[in-house]
């Protein structure tokens, strides 16, 4: 058996004496490709995570390793076929475009580094492809400056980007928050693309649980660091089990005059925060707590085979290993 | 329209190495008192540089060039930069996306609310500004308490009700919010927008929401403008133009929006925004349009409809009805 | 769209579909910076002076007893002579030459020294970070002529202009230190840095290939900075008679003429030249800096559509 991709053992993060995020052990194997959106406000621990994947942080705790060598310790050749394997589209669809060079060079220096085209004509062919293959017309996007392009040419010229370097892992971080809504569905496409033409893993990571709904396979929801809810998207969105994805699910604004904002819950004083060490992290704004939940911190209960749920609320219900976790996103097979 | 804002032909434009650009291209609407007004629009559509012609606020090269905004008699394009100081806050209020990182860090919160009413020579003394103070925080679900913490010390939403709070002080008759939540979270959105929501009703003022998310719209506004490379499509009722929309752009970007059914079906809108510069013959948007045809192309619709009621710019509009 | 909007009017280049030329852009972007225009003109004009200048006039001009003194501008002398016999026009010449390349090389030494060093704190962070920016805090409060004093003071018997200009650059590279380290320490979040990092670009292709075009801006904002510091210490440090007696520096006339009694003769030419040389150098050089400020600072950037 050979080792997996990327196998995180109980990586957390801390800033000083905040939890960033809490330990967690997950490994991701070749051959299995959901789309896991990883979703929760700022301070949820979301965009650490992406960036303790790719490297661009070292974790407080715990180790991730790539096809079981240390990440850290990785040299030379090991090192760039991480950075080959394990790719990423950003948020910003102007800010990763050195504005120096046409966009041809954040397509032209992978394939030259990872010694991918062996002629500037192969290079061009290649670039071409990846760019139809996102929905773009060569023509009317390479050689280009970044300021000529809209947010969706620059966006899916990234997924672009990764797809020519053929990854195994694909991290997008908030990948279409800054584009307009009627270019988001191409930028979302191309990302579906990418999934299906190489059959790999991506990690969706947003604020935005309309998109995750429509995109990703498994939604995981964390709240300031701690993941409080998983499982499959629909299950998630359509029926939210932890009072905190309730209260998230309850204040989009959907485009829908009869599905009316927070119809469920009053809403809740985002500055009533509590700076509880012990129990739950959302005791202070649950609607639900119950003295429980203020003494310990739950453990994860399935109430019905769907998703799991962080949440003392169904504690009637099976309680759920964590080492089955990667079972649940769809990243290994049952049993 | 004696009460209220009414805004009729606003023209603005900017000078470019090009020549000049239409930004906005000669829009009229009304907002009658204690009403409120959704704005949507992409990037380059005119939404945030309509915001900035009403309040006087556009940077150069931009200039407003045509039309009136009148609110009681008074014309807001018209007067003097100095009148429109003192306008400012008392007939008008622009609360700016990110209006909570124009508070000065170095002052207290109360500090900062007492400067609007000195500044705008209310003559209270210091014991009134004080109640002021508290009852305007009061009025954004903030504890009086908060007078005395700075900036820093608040979170990003509660920023925001800050700055709600300032904007709402002197009661002005017309709030212009420009992707007022555009920063913060789904939670916080909807507390600071049900807060702003609250202080219009109960000062009745008319409110211009600017955005992008159809979604907020759909949820807060009476009526809904789409615009579209600097020109108006389509302006009616939120439940007409959401439901029964009569221009195929306002259509395509209701569907690109993802809703809470037909998971996995999102659709986009091919093609990429027009250039100002550039623009095409016609109809702004016929190159995107599924349903262009050949006068699409030669002829530039007009809206069509009454002043109030539901009015879209589109030849084939009848079709679509 | 979010970051675009908040720039309404310039929103509208985001889908511009006309490829324009690099040298098309520069170009009209140097249409809307006028100081750098006006700026760089100067400095040519004076550069043009003495290079031209040179053919005309010879070396051994601008010293003592080689022409008649005190004669004021005429045929044969066009800028005049000096109380002591020089021709003002061979000194103004060569003096020019001698400023600006103590100017230079200062200014070349300083940027580099400071780059270096800017880099090295930003990117191995942590203590020698610490270090730095506390080393360069403090030397940035030191008065600089009063170093530069003490040290010209003491190796005076054998200064020359090279030496001047690394006495000045053992000073110069603090500021550029500063300014850049903050410059990089911003632009290794960059995310297109990001990108790079992911495209397999190893530390020194991100430092060359990524980072170092977009520093050119402030690269050159820099150096134009230390040259015009740097030539005003080397004439602050001339004036006090700490200069290159050997050699006939803008300075050194500054220092001869006050010396040598050009206001009591009421020797005018003597005294108005070399300032109007002086002049139209260090406005010229500040108008550059404004300029290249105005290019490297995005907020300063007058809008361009």
């Amino acid at each position: 058996m050979t080792e997996p991709l990327i196998e995180l053992e109980g990586v957390g993060k801390h800033y000083g004496s905040l939890l960033a995020l809490e330990p967690l052990s997950l490994s991701i194997e070749d051959g299995h490709a959901p789309v896991i959106a990883v979703a929760g406000e700022s301070g949820s621990g979301k965009t650490t995570l992406a960036s303790l994947l790719l490297g661009f942080q070292k974790p407080s705790m715990g180790e991730i390793r790539y096809r079981g060598e240390p990440l850290h310790e990785l040299k030379g050749r090991r090192r760039k076929a991480y950075r080959r394997e394990v790719q990423a589209v950003f948020q910003d669809p102007f800010a990763v475009y050195n504005p120096f060079y046409r966009v041809d060079h954040a397509l032209l220096e992978p394939l030259r580094l990872f010694g991918l085209a062996r002629s500037r004509a192969e290079a061009r062919r290649v670039m071409e492809q990846a760019c139809e293959r996102v929905g773009l017309n060569p023509d009317d996007t390479l050689g280009r400056f970044p300021h000529q392009l809209s947010g969706g040419q620059r966006q899916r010229l990234m997924v672009a980007r990764a797809l020519l370097l053929e990854p195994r892992l694909l991290v997008a971080d908030e990948p279409v928050s800054m584009i307009d809504a009627s270019l988001r569905a191409l930028v979302l496409g191309s990302l579906r693309t990418l999934n299906d033409d190489l059959n790999i893993p991506i990690i969706y990571i947003t604020h935005d649980l309309t998109t995750a709904y429509h995109i990703a396979d498994v939604i995981m929801v964390l709240y300031r660091g701690r993941i409080v809810e998983a499982g499959p998207a629909e299950h998630v969105i359509e029926r939210p089990e932890h009072p905190y994805t309730r209260l998230l699910v309850d204040s989009i604004p959907w485009p829908d005059l009869d599905v009316a904002w927070g119809r469920n819950q009053p809403v809740l004083r985002e500055d009533k925060q509590d700076q509880q060490t012990e129990g739950c992290a959302f005791v202070g704004r649950c609607p639900s707590a119950m003295l429980q939940c203020r003494e310990q911190d739950p453990p994860f209960f399935r109430p019905d085979r769907g998703q799991i749920a962080r949440c003392f609320l169904h504690r009637e219900t099976a309680q759920f290993d964590q080492s089955e976790l990667a079972t649940l996103l769809g990243l290994r097979e049952p049993g | 329209m004696s009460d209220g804002l009414s805004v009729r032909d606003l023209t603005v434009s900017y000078n470019s190495d090009d020549g000049a650009v239409r930004a906005v291209d000669g829009i009229s609407f009304d907002i009658p008192a204690g009403k409120r007004l959704g704005i949507v629009g992409e990037s380059g559509s005119g939404k945030t540089t309509t915001a900035l012609a009403l309040i006087q606020m556009l940077q150069p090269p931009g200039r407003c060039d045509g039309g009136s905004a009148t609110i009681g008699g008074l014309d807001l394009l018209t007067i003097s930069p100095k009148a429109m100081r003192g306008h400012r806050l008392r007939t008008i209020s622009y609360i700016p996306q990110g209006a909570m990182n124009s508070l000065n860090p170095v002052q207290t919160i109360g500090r900062q609310i007492q400067n609007v009413l000195v500044d705008h020579e209310v003559g209270l003394d210091q014991r009134a500004m004080d109640a002021a103070a508290a009852a305007a925080l009061a009025g954004v679900d903030l504890d009086s308490r908060v007078t005395e913490l700075y900036p820093h010390e608040l979170s990003g939403g509660m920023k925001q009700r800050v700055c709600i709070a300032m904007g709402m002080l002197l009661r002005p008759k017309v709030i212009v919010a420009d992707e007022p939540t555009s920063a913060l979270d789904v939670v916080t959105q909807r507390h600071v927008m049900e807060t702003l929501g609250r202080q219009q009703a109960e000062t009745g003022a008319s409110l211009i929401l600017i955005g992008h998310d159809i979604g907020l719209m759909a949820q807060f506004v009476d009526r809904l403008a789409v615009m579209y490379a600097g020109r108006l499509f389509e302006i009616g009722s939120i439940r007409d133009v959401l439901t029964g929309s009569r221009n195929p752009y306002t259509r395509a970007l209701v569907e690109s929006v993802p809703k809470l059914r037909n998971r996995g079906v999102i659709t986009g809108i091919p093609g990429v925004t027009p250039s100002l510069r550039l623009l095409p013959h016609g109809c702004a948007f016929h190159p995107r349009c599924r349903l262009a045809i050949e006068r699409c192309r030669a002829e530039r619709p007009t809206l069509l409809g009454s002043l109030g009621g539901h009015r879209s710019a589109c030849h084939r509009q009848d079709e679509l009805g | 769209m979010i970051a675009a909007d908040r720039v309404p009017l310039a929103s509208a280049a985001v889908s511009r579909p006309r490829s324009q030329s690099g040298l098309g852009r520069w170009g009209s972007y140097l249409a809307r910076n006028p100081s750098l225009i006006i700026g760089t003109a100067m400095i040519a004009a004076l550069l043009v002076f003495a290079l031209v200048g040179r053919l005309f006039v010879d070396w051994d001009s601008a010293f003592p007893l080689s022409a008649p003194a005190s004669v004021p501008p005429s045929a044969e002398w066009p800028f005049g002579t000096d109380g002591k016999g020089r021709d003002l026009l061979a000194v103004l010449v060569y003096g020019t030459l001698l400023t600006l390349k103590i100017g230079i090389v200062a200014g070349l030494l300083g940027v580099a020294i400071g780059t270096v060093v800017a880099f090295v704190a930003a990117y191995h962070g942590g203590w020698v970070d610490n270090v730095v920016r506390v080393c360069v805090d403090v030397l940035i409060t030191v008065p600089t002529l009063l170093v530069l004093v003490v040290i010209a003071s003491s190796i005076q018997s054998s200064m020359s202009t090279t030496m001047m200009a690394v006495t000045i650059a053992l000073l110069a590279w603090r500021e550029p230190a500063r300014q850049i380290r903050s410059q990089v320490l911003v632009m290794r979040e960059a995310p297109y840095v990001k990108v790079a990092l992911l495209n397999g670009a190893g530390t020194w292709r991100i430092i060359f290939r990524e980072m170092m075009p977009n520093l050119l801006p402030y690269l050159g904002a820099s150096f134009v900075m230390a040259v015009s510091q740097a030539i005003l210490a080397s004439i602050g440090l001339e004036a006090l008679g700490l200069g290159t007696p050997a050699e006939p520096t803008l300075g050194m006339t500054i220092y001869w003429l006050m010396n040598e009694s050009a206001f009591m003769l009421g020797l005018w030419w003597w005294i108005l030249e070399p300032i109007a040389v002086l002049v139209i150098l260090f406005v010229g050089l500040f108008l550059c800096t404004a300029g290249l400020d105005e290019m490297a600072n995005p907020r300063l950037r007058r809008s361009n559509g």
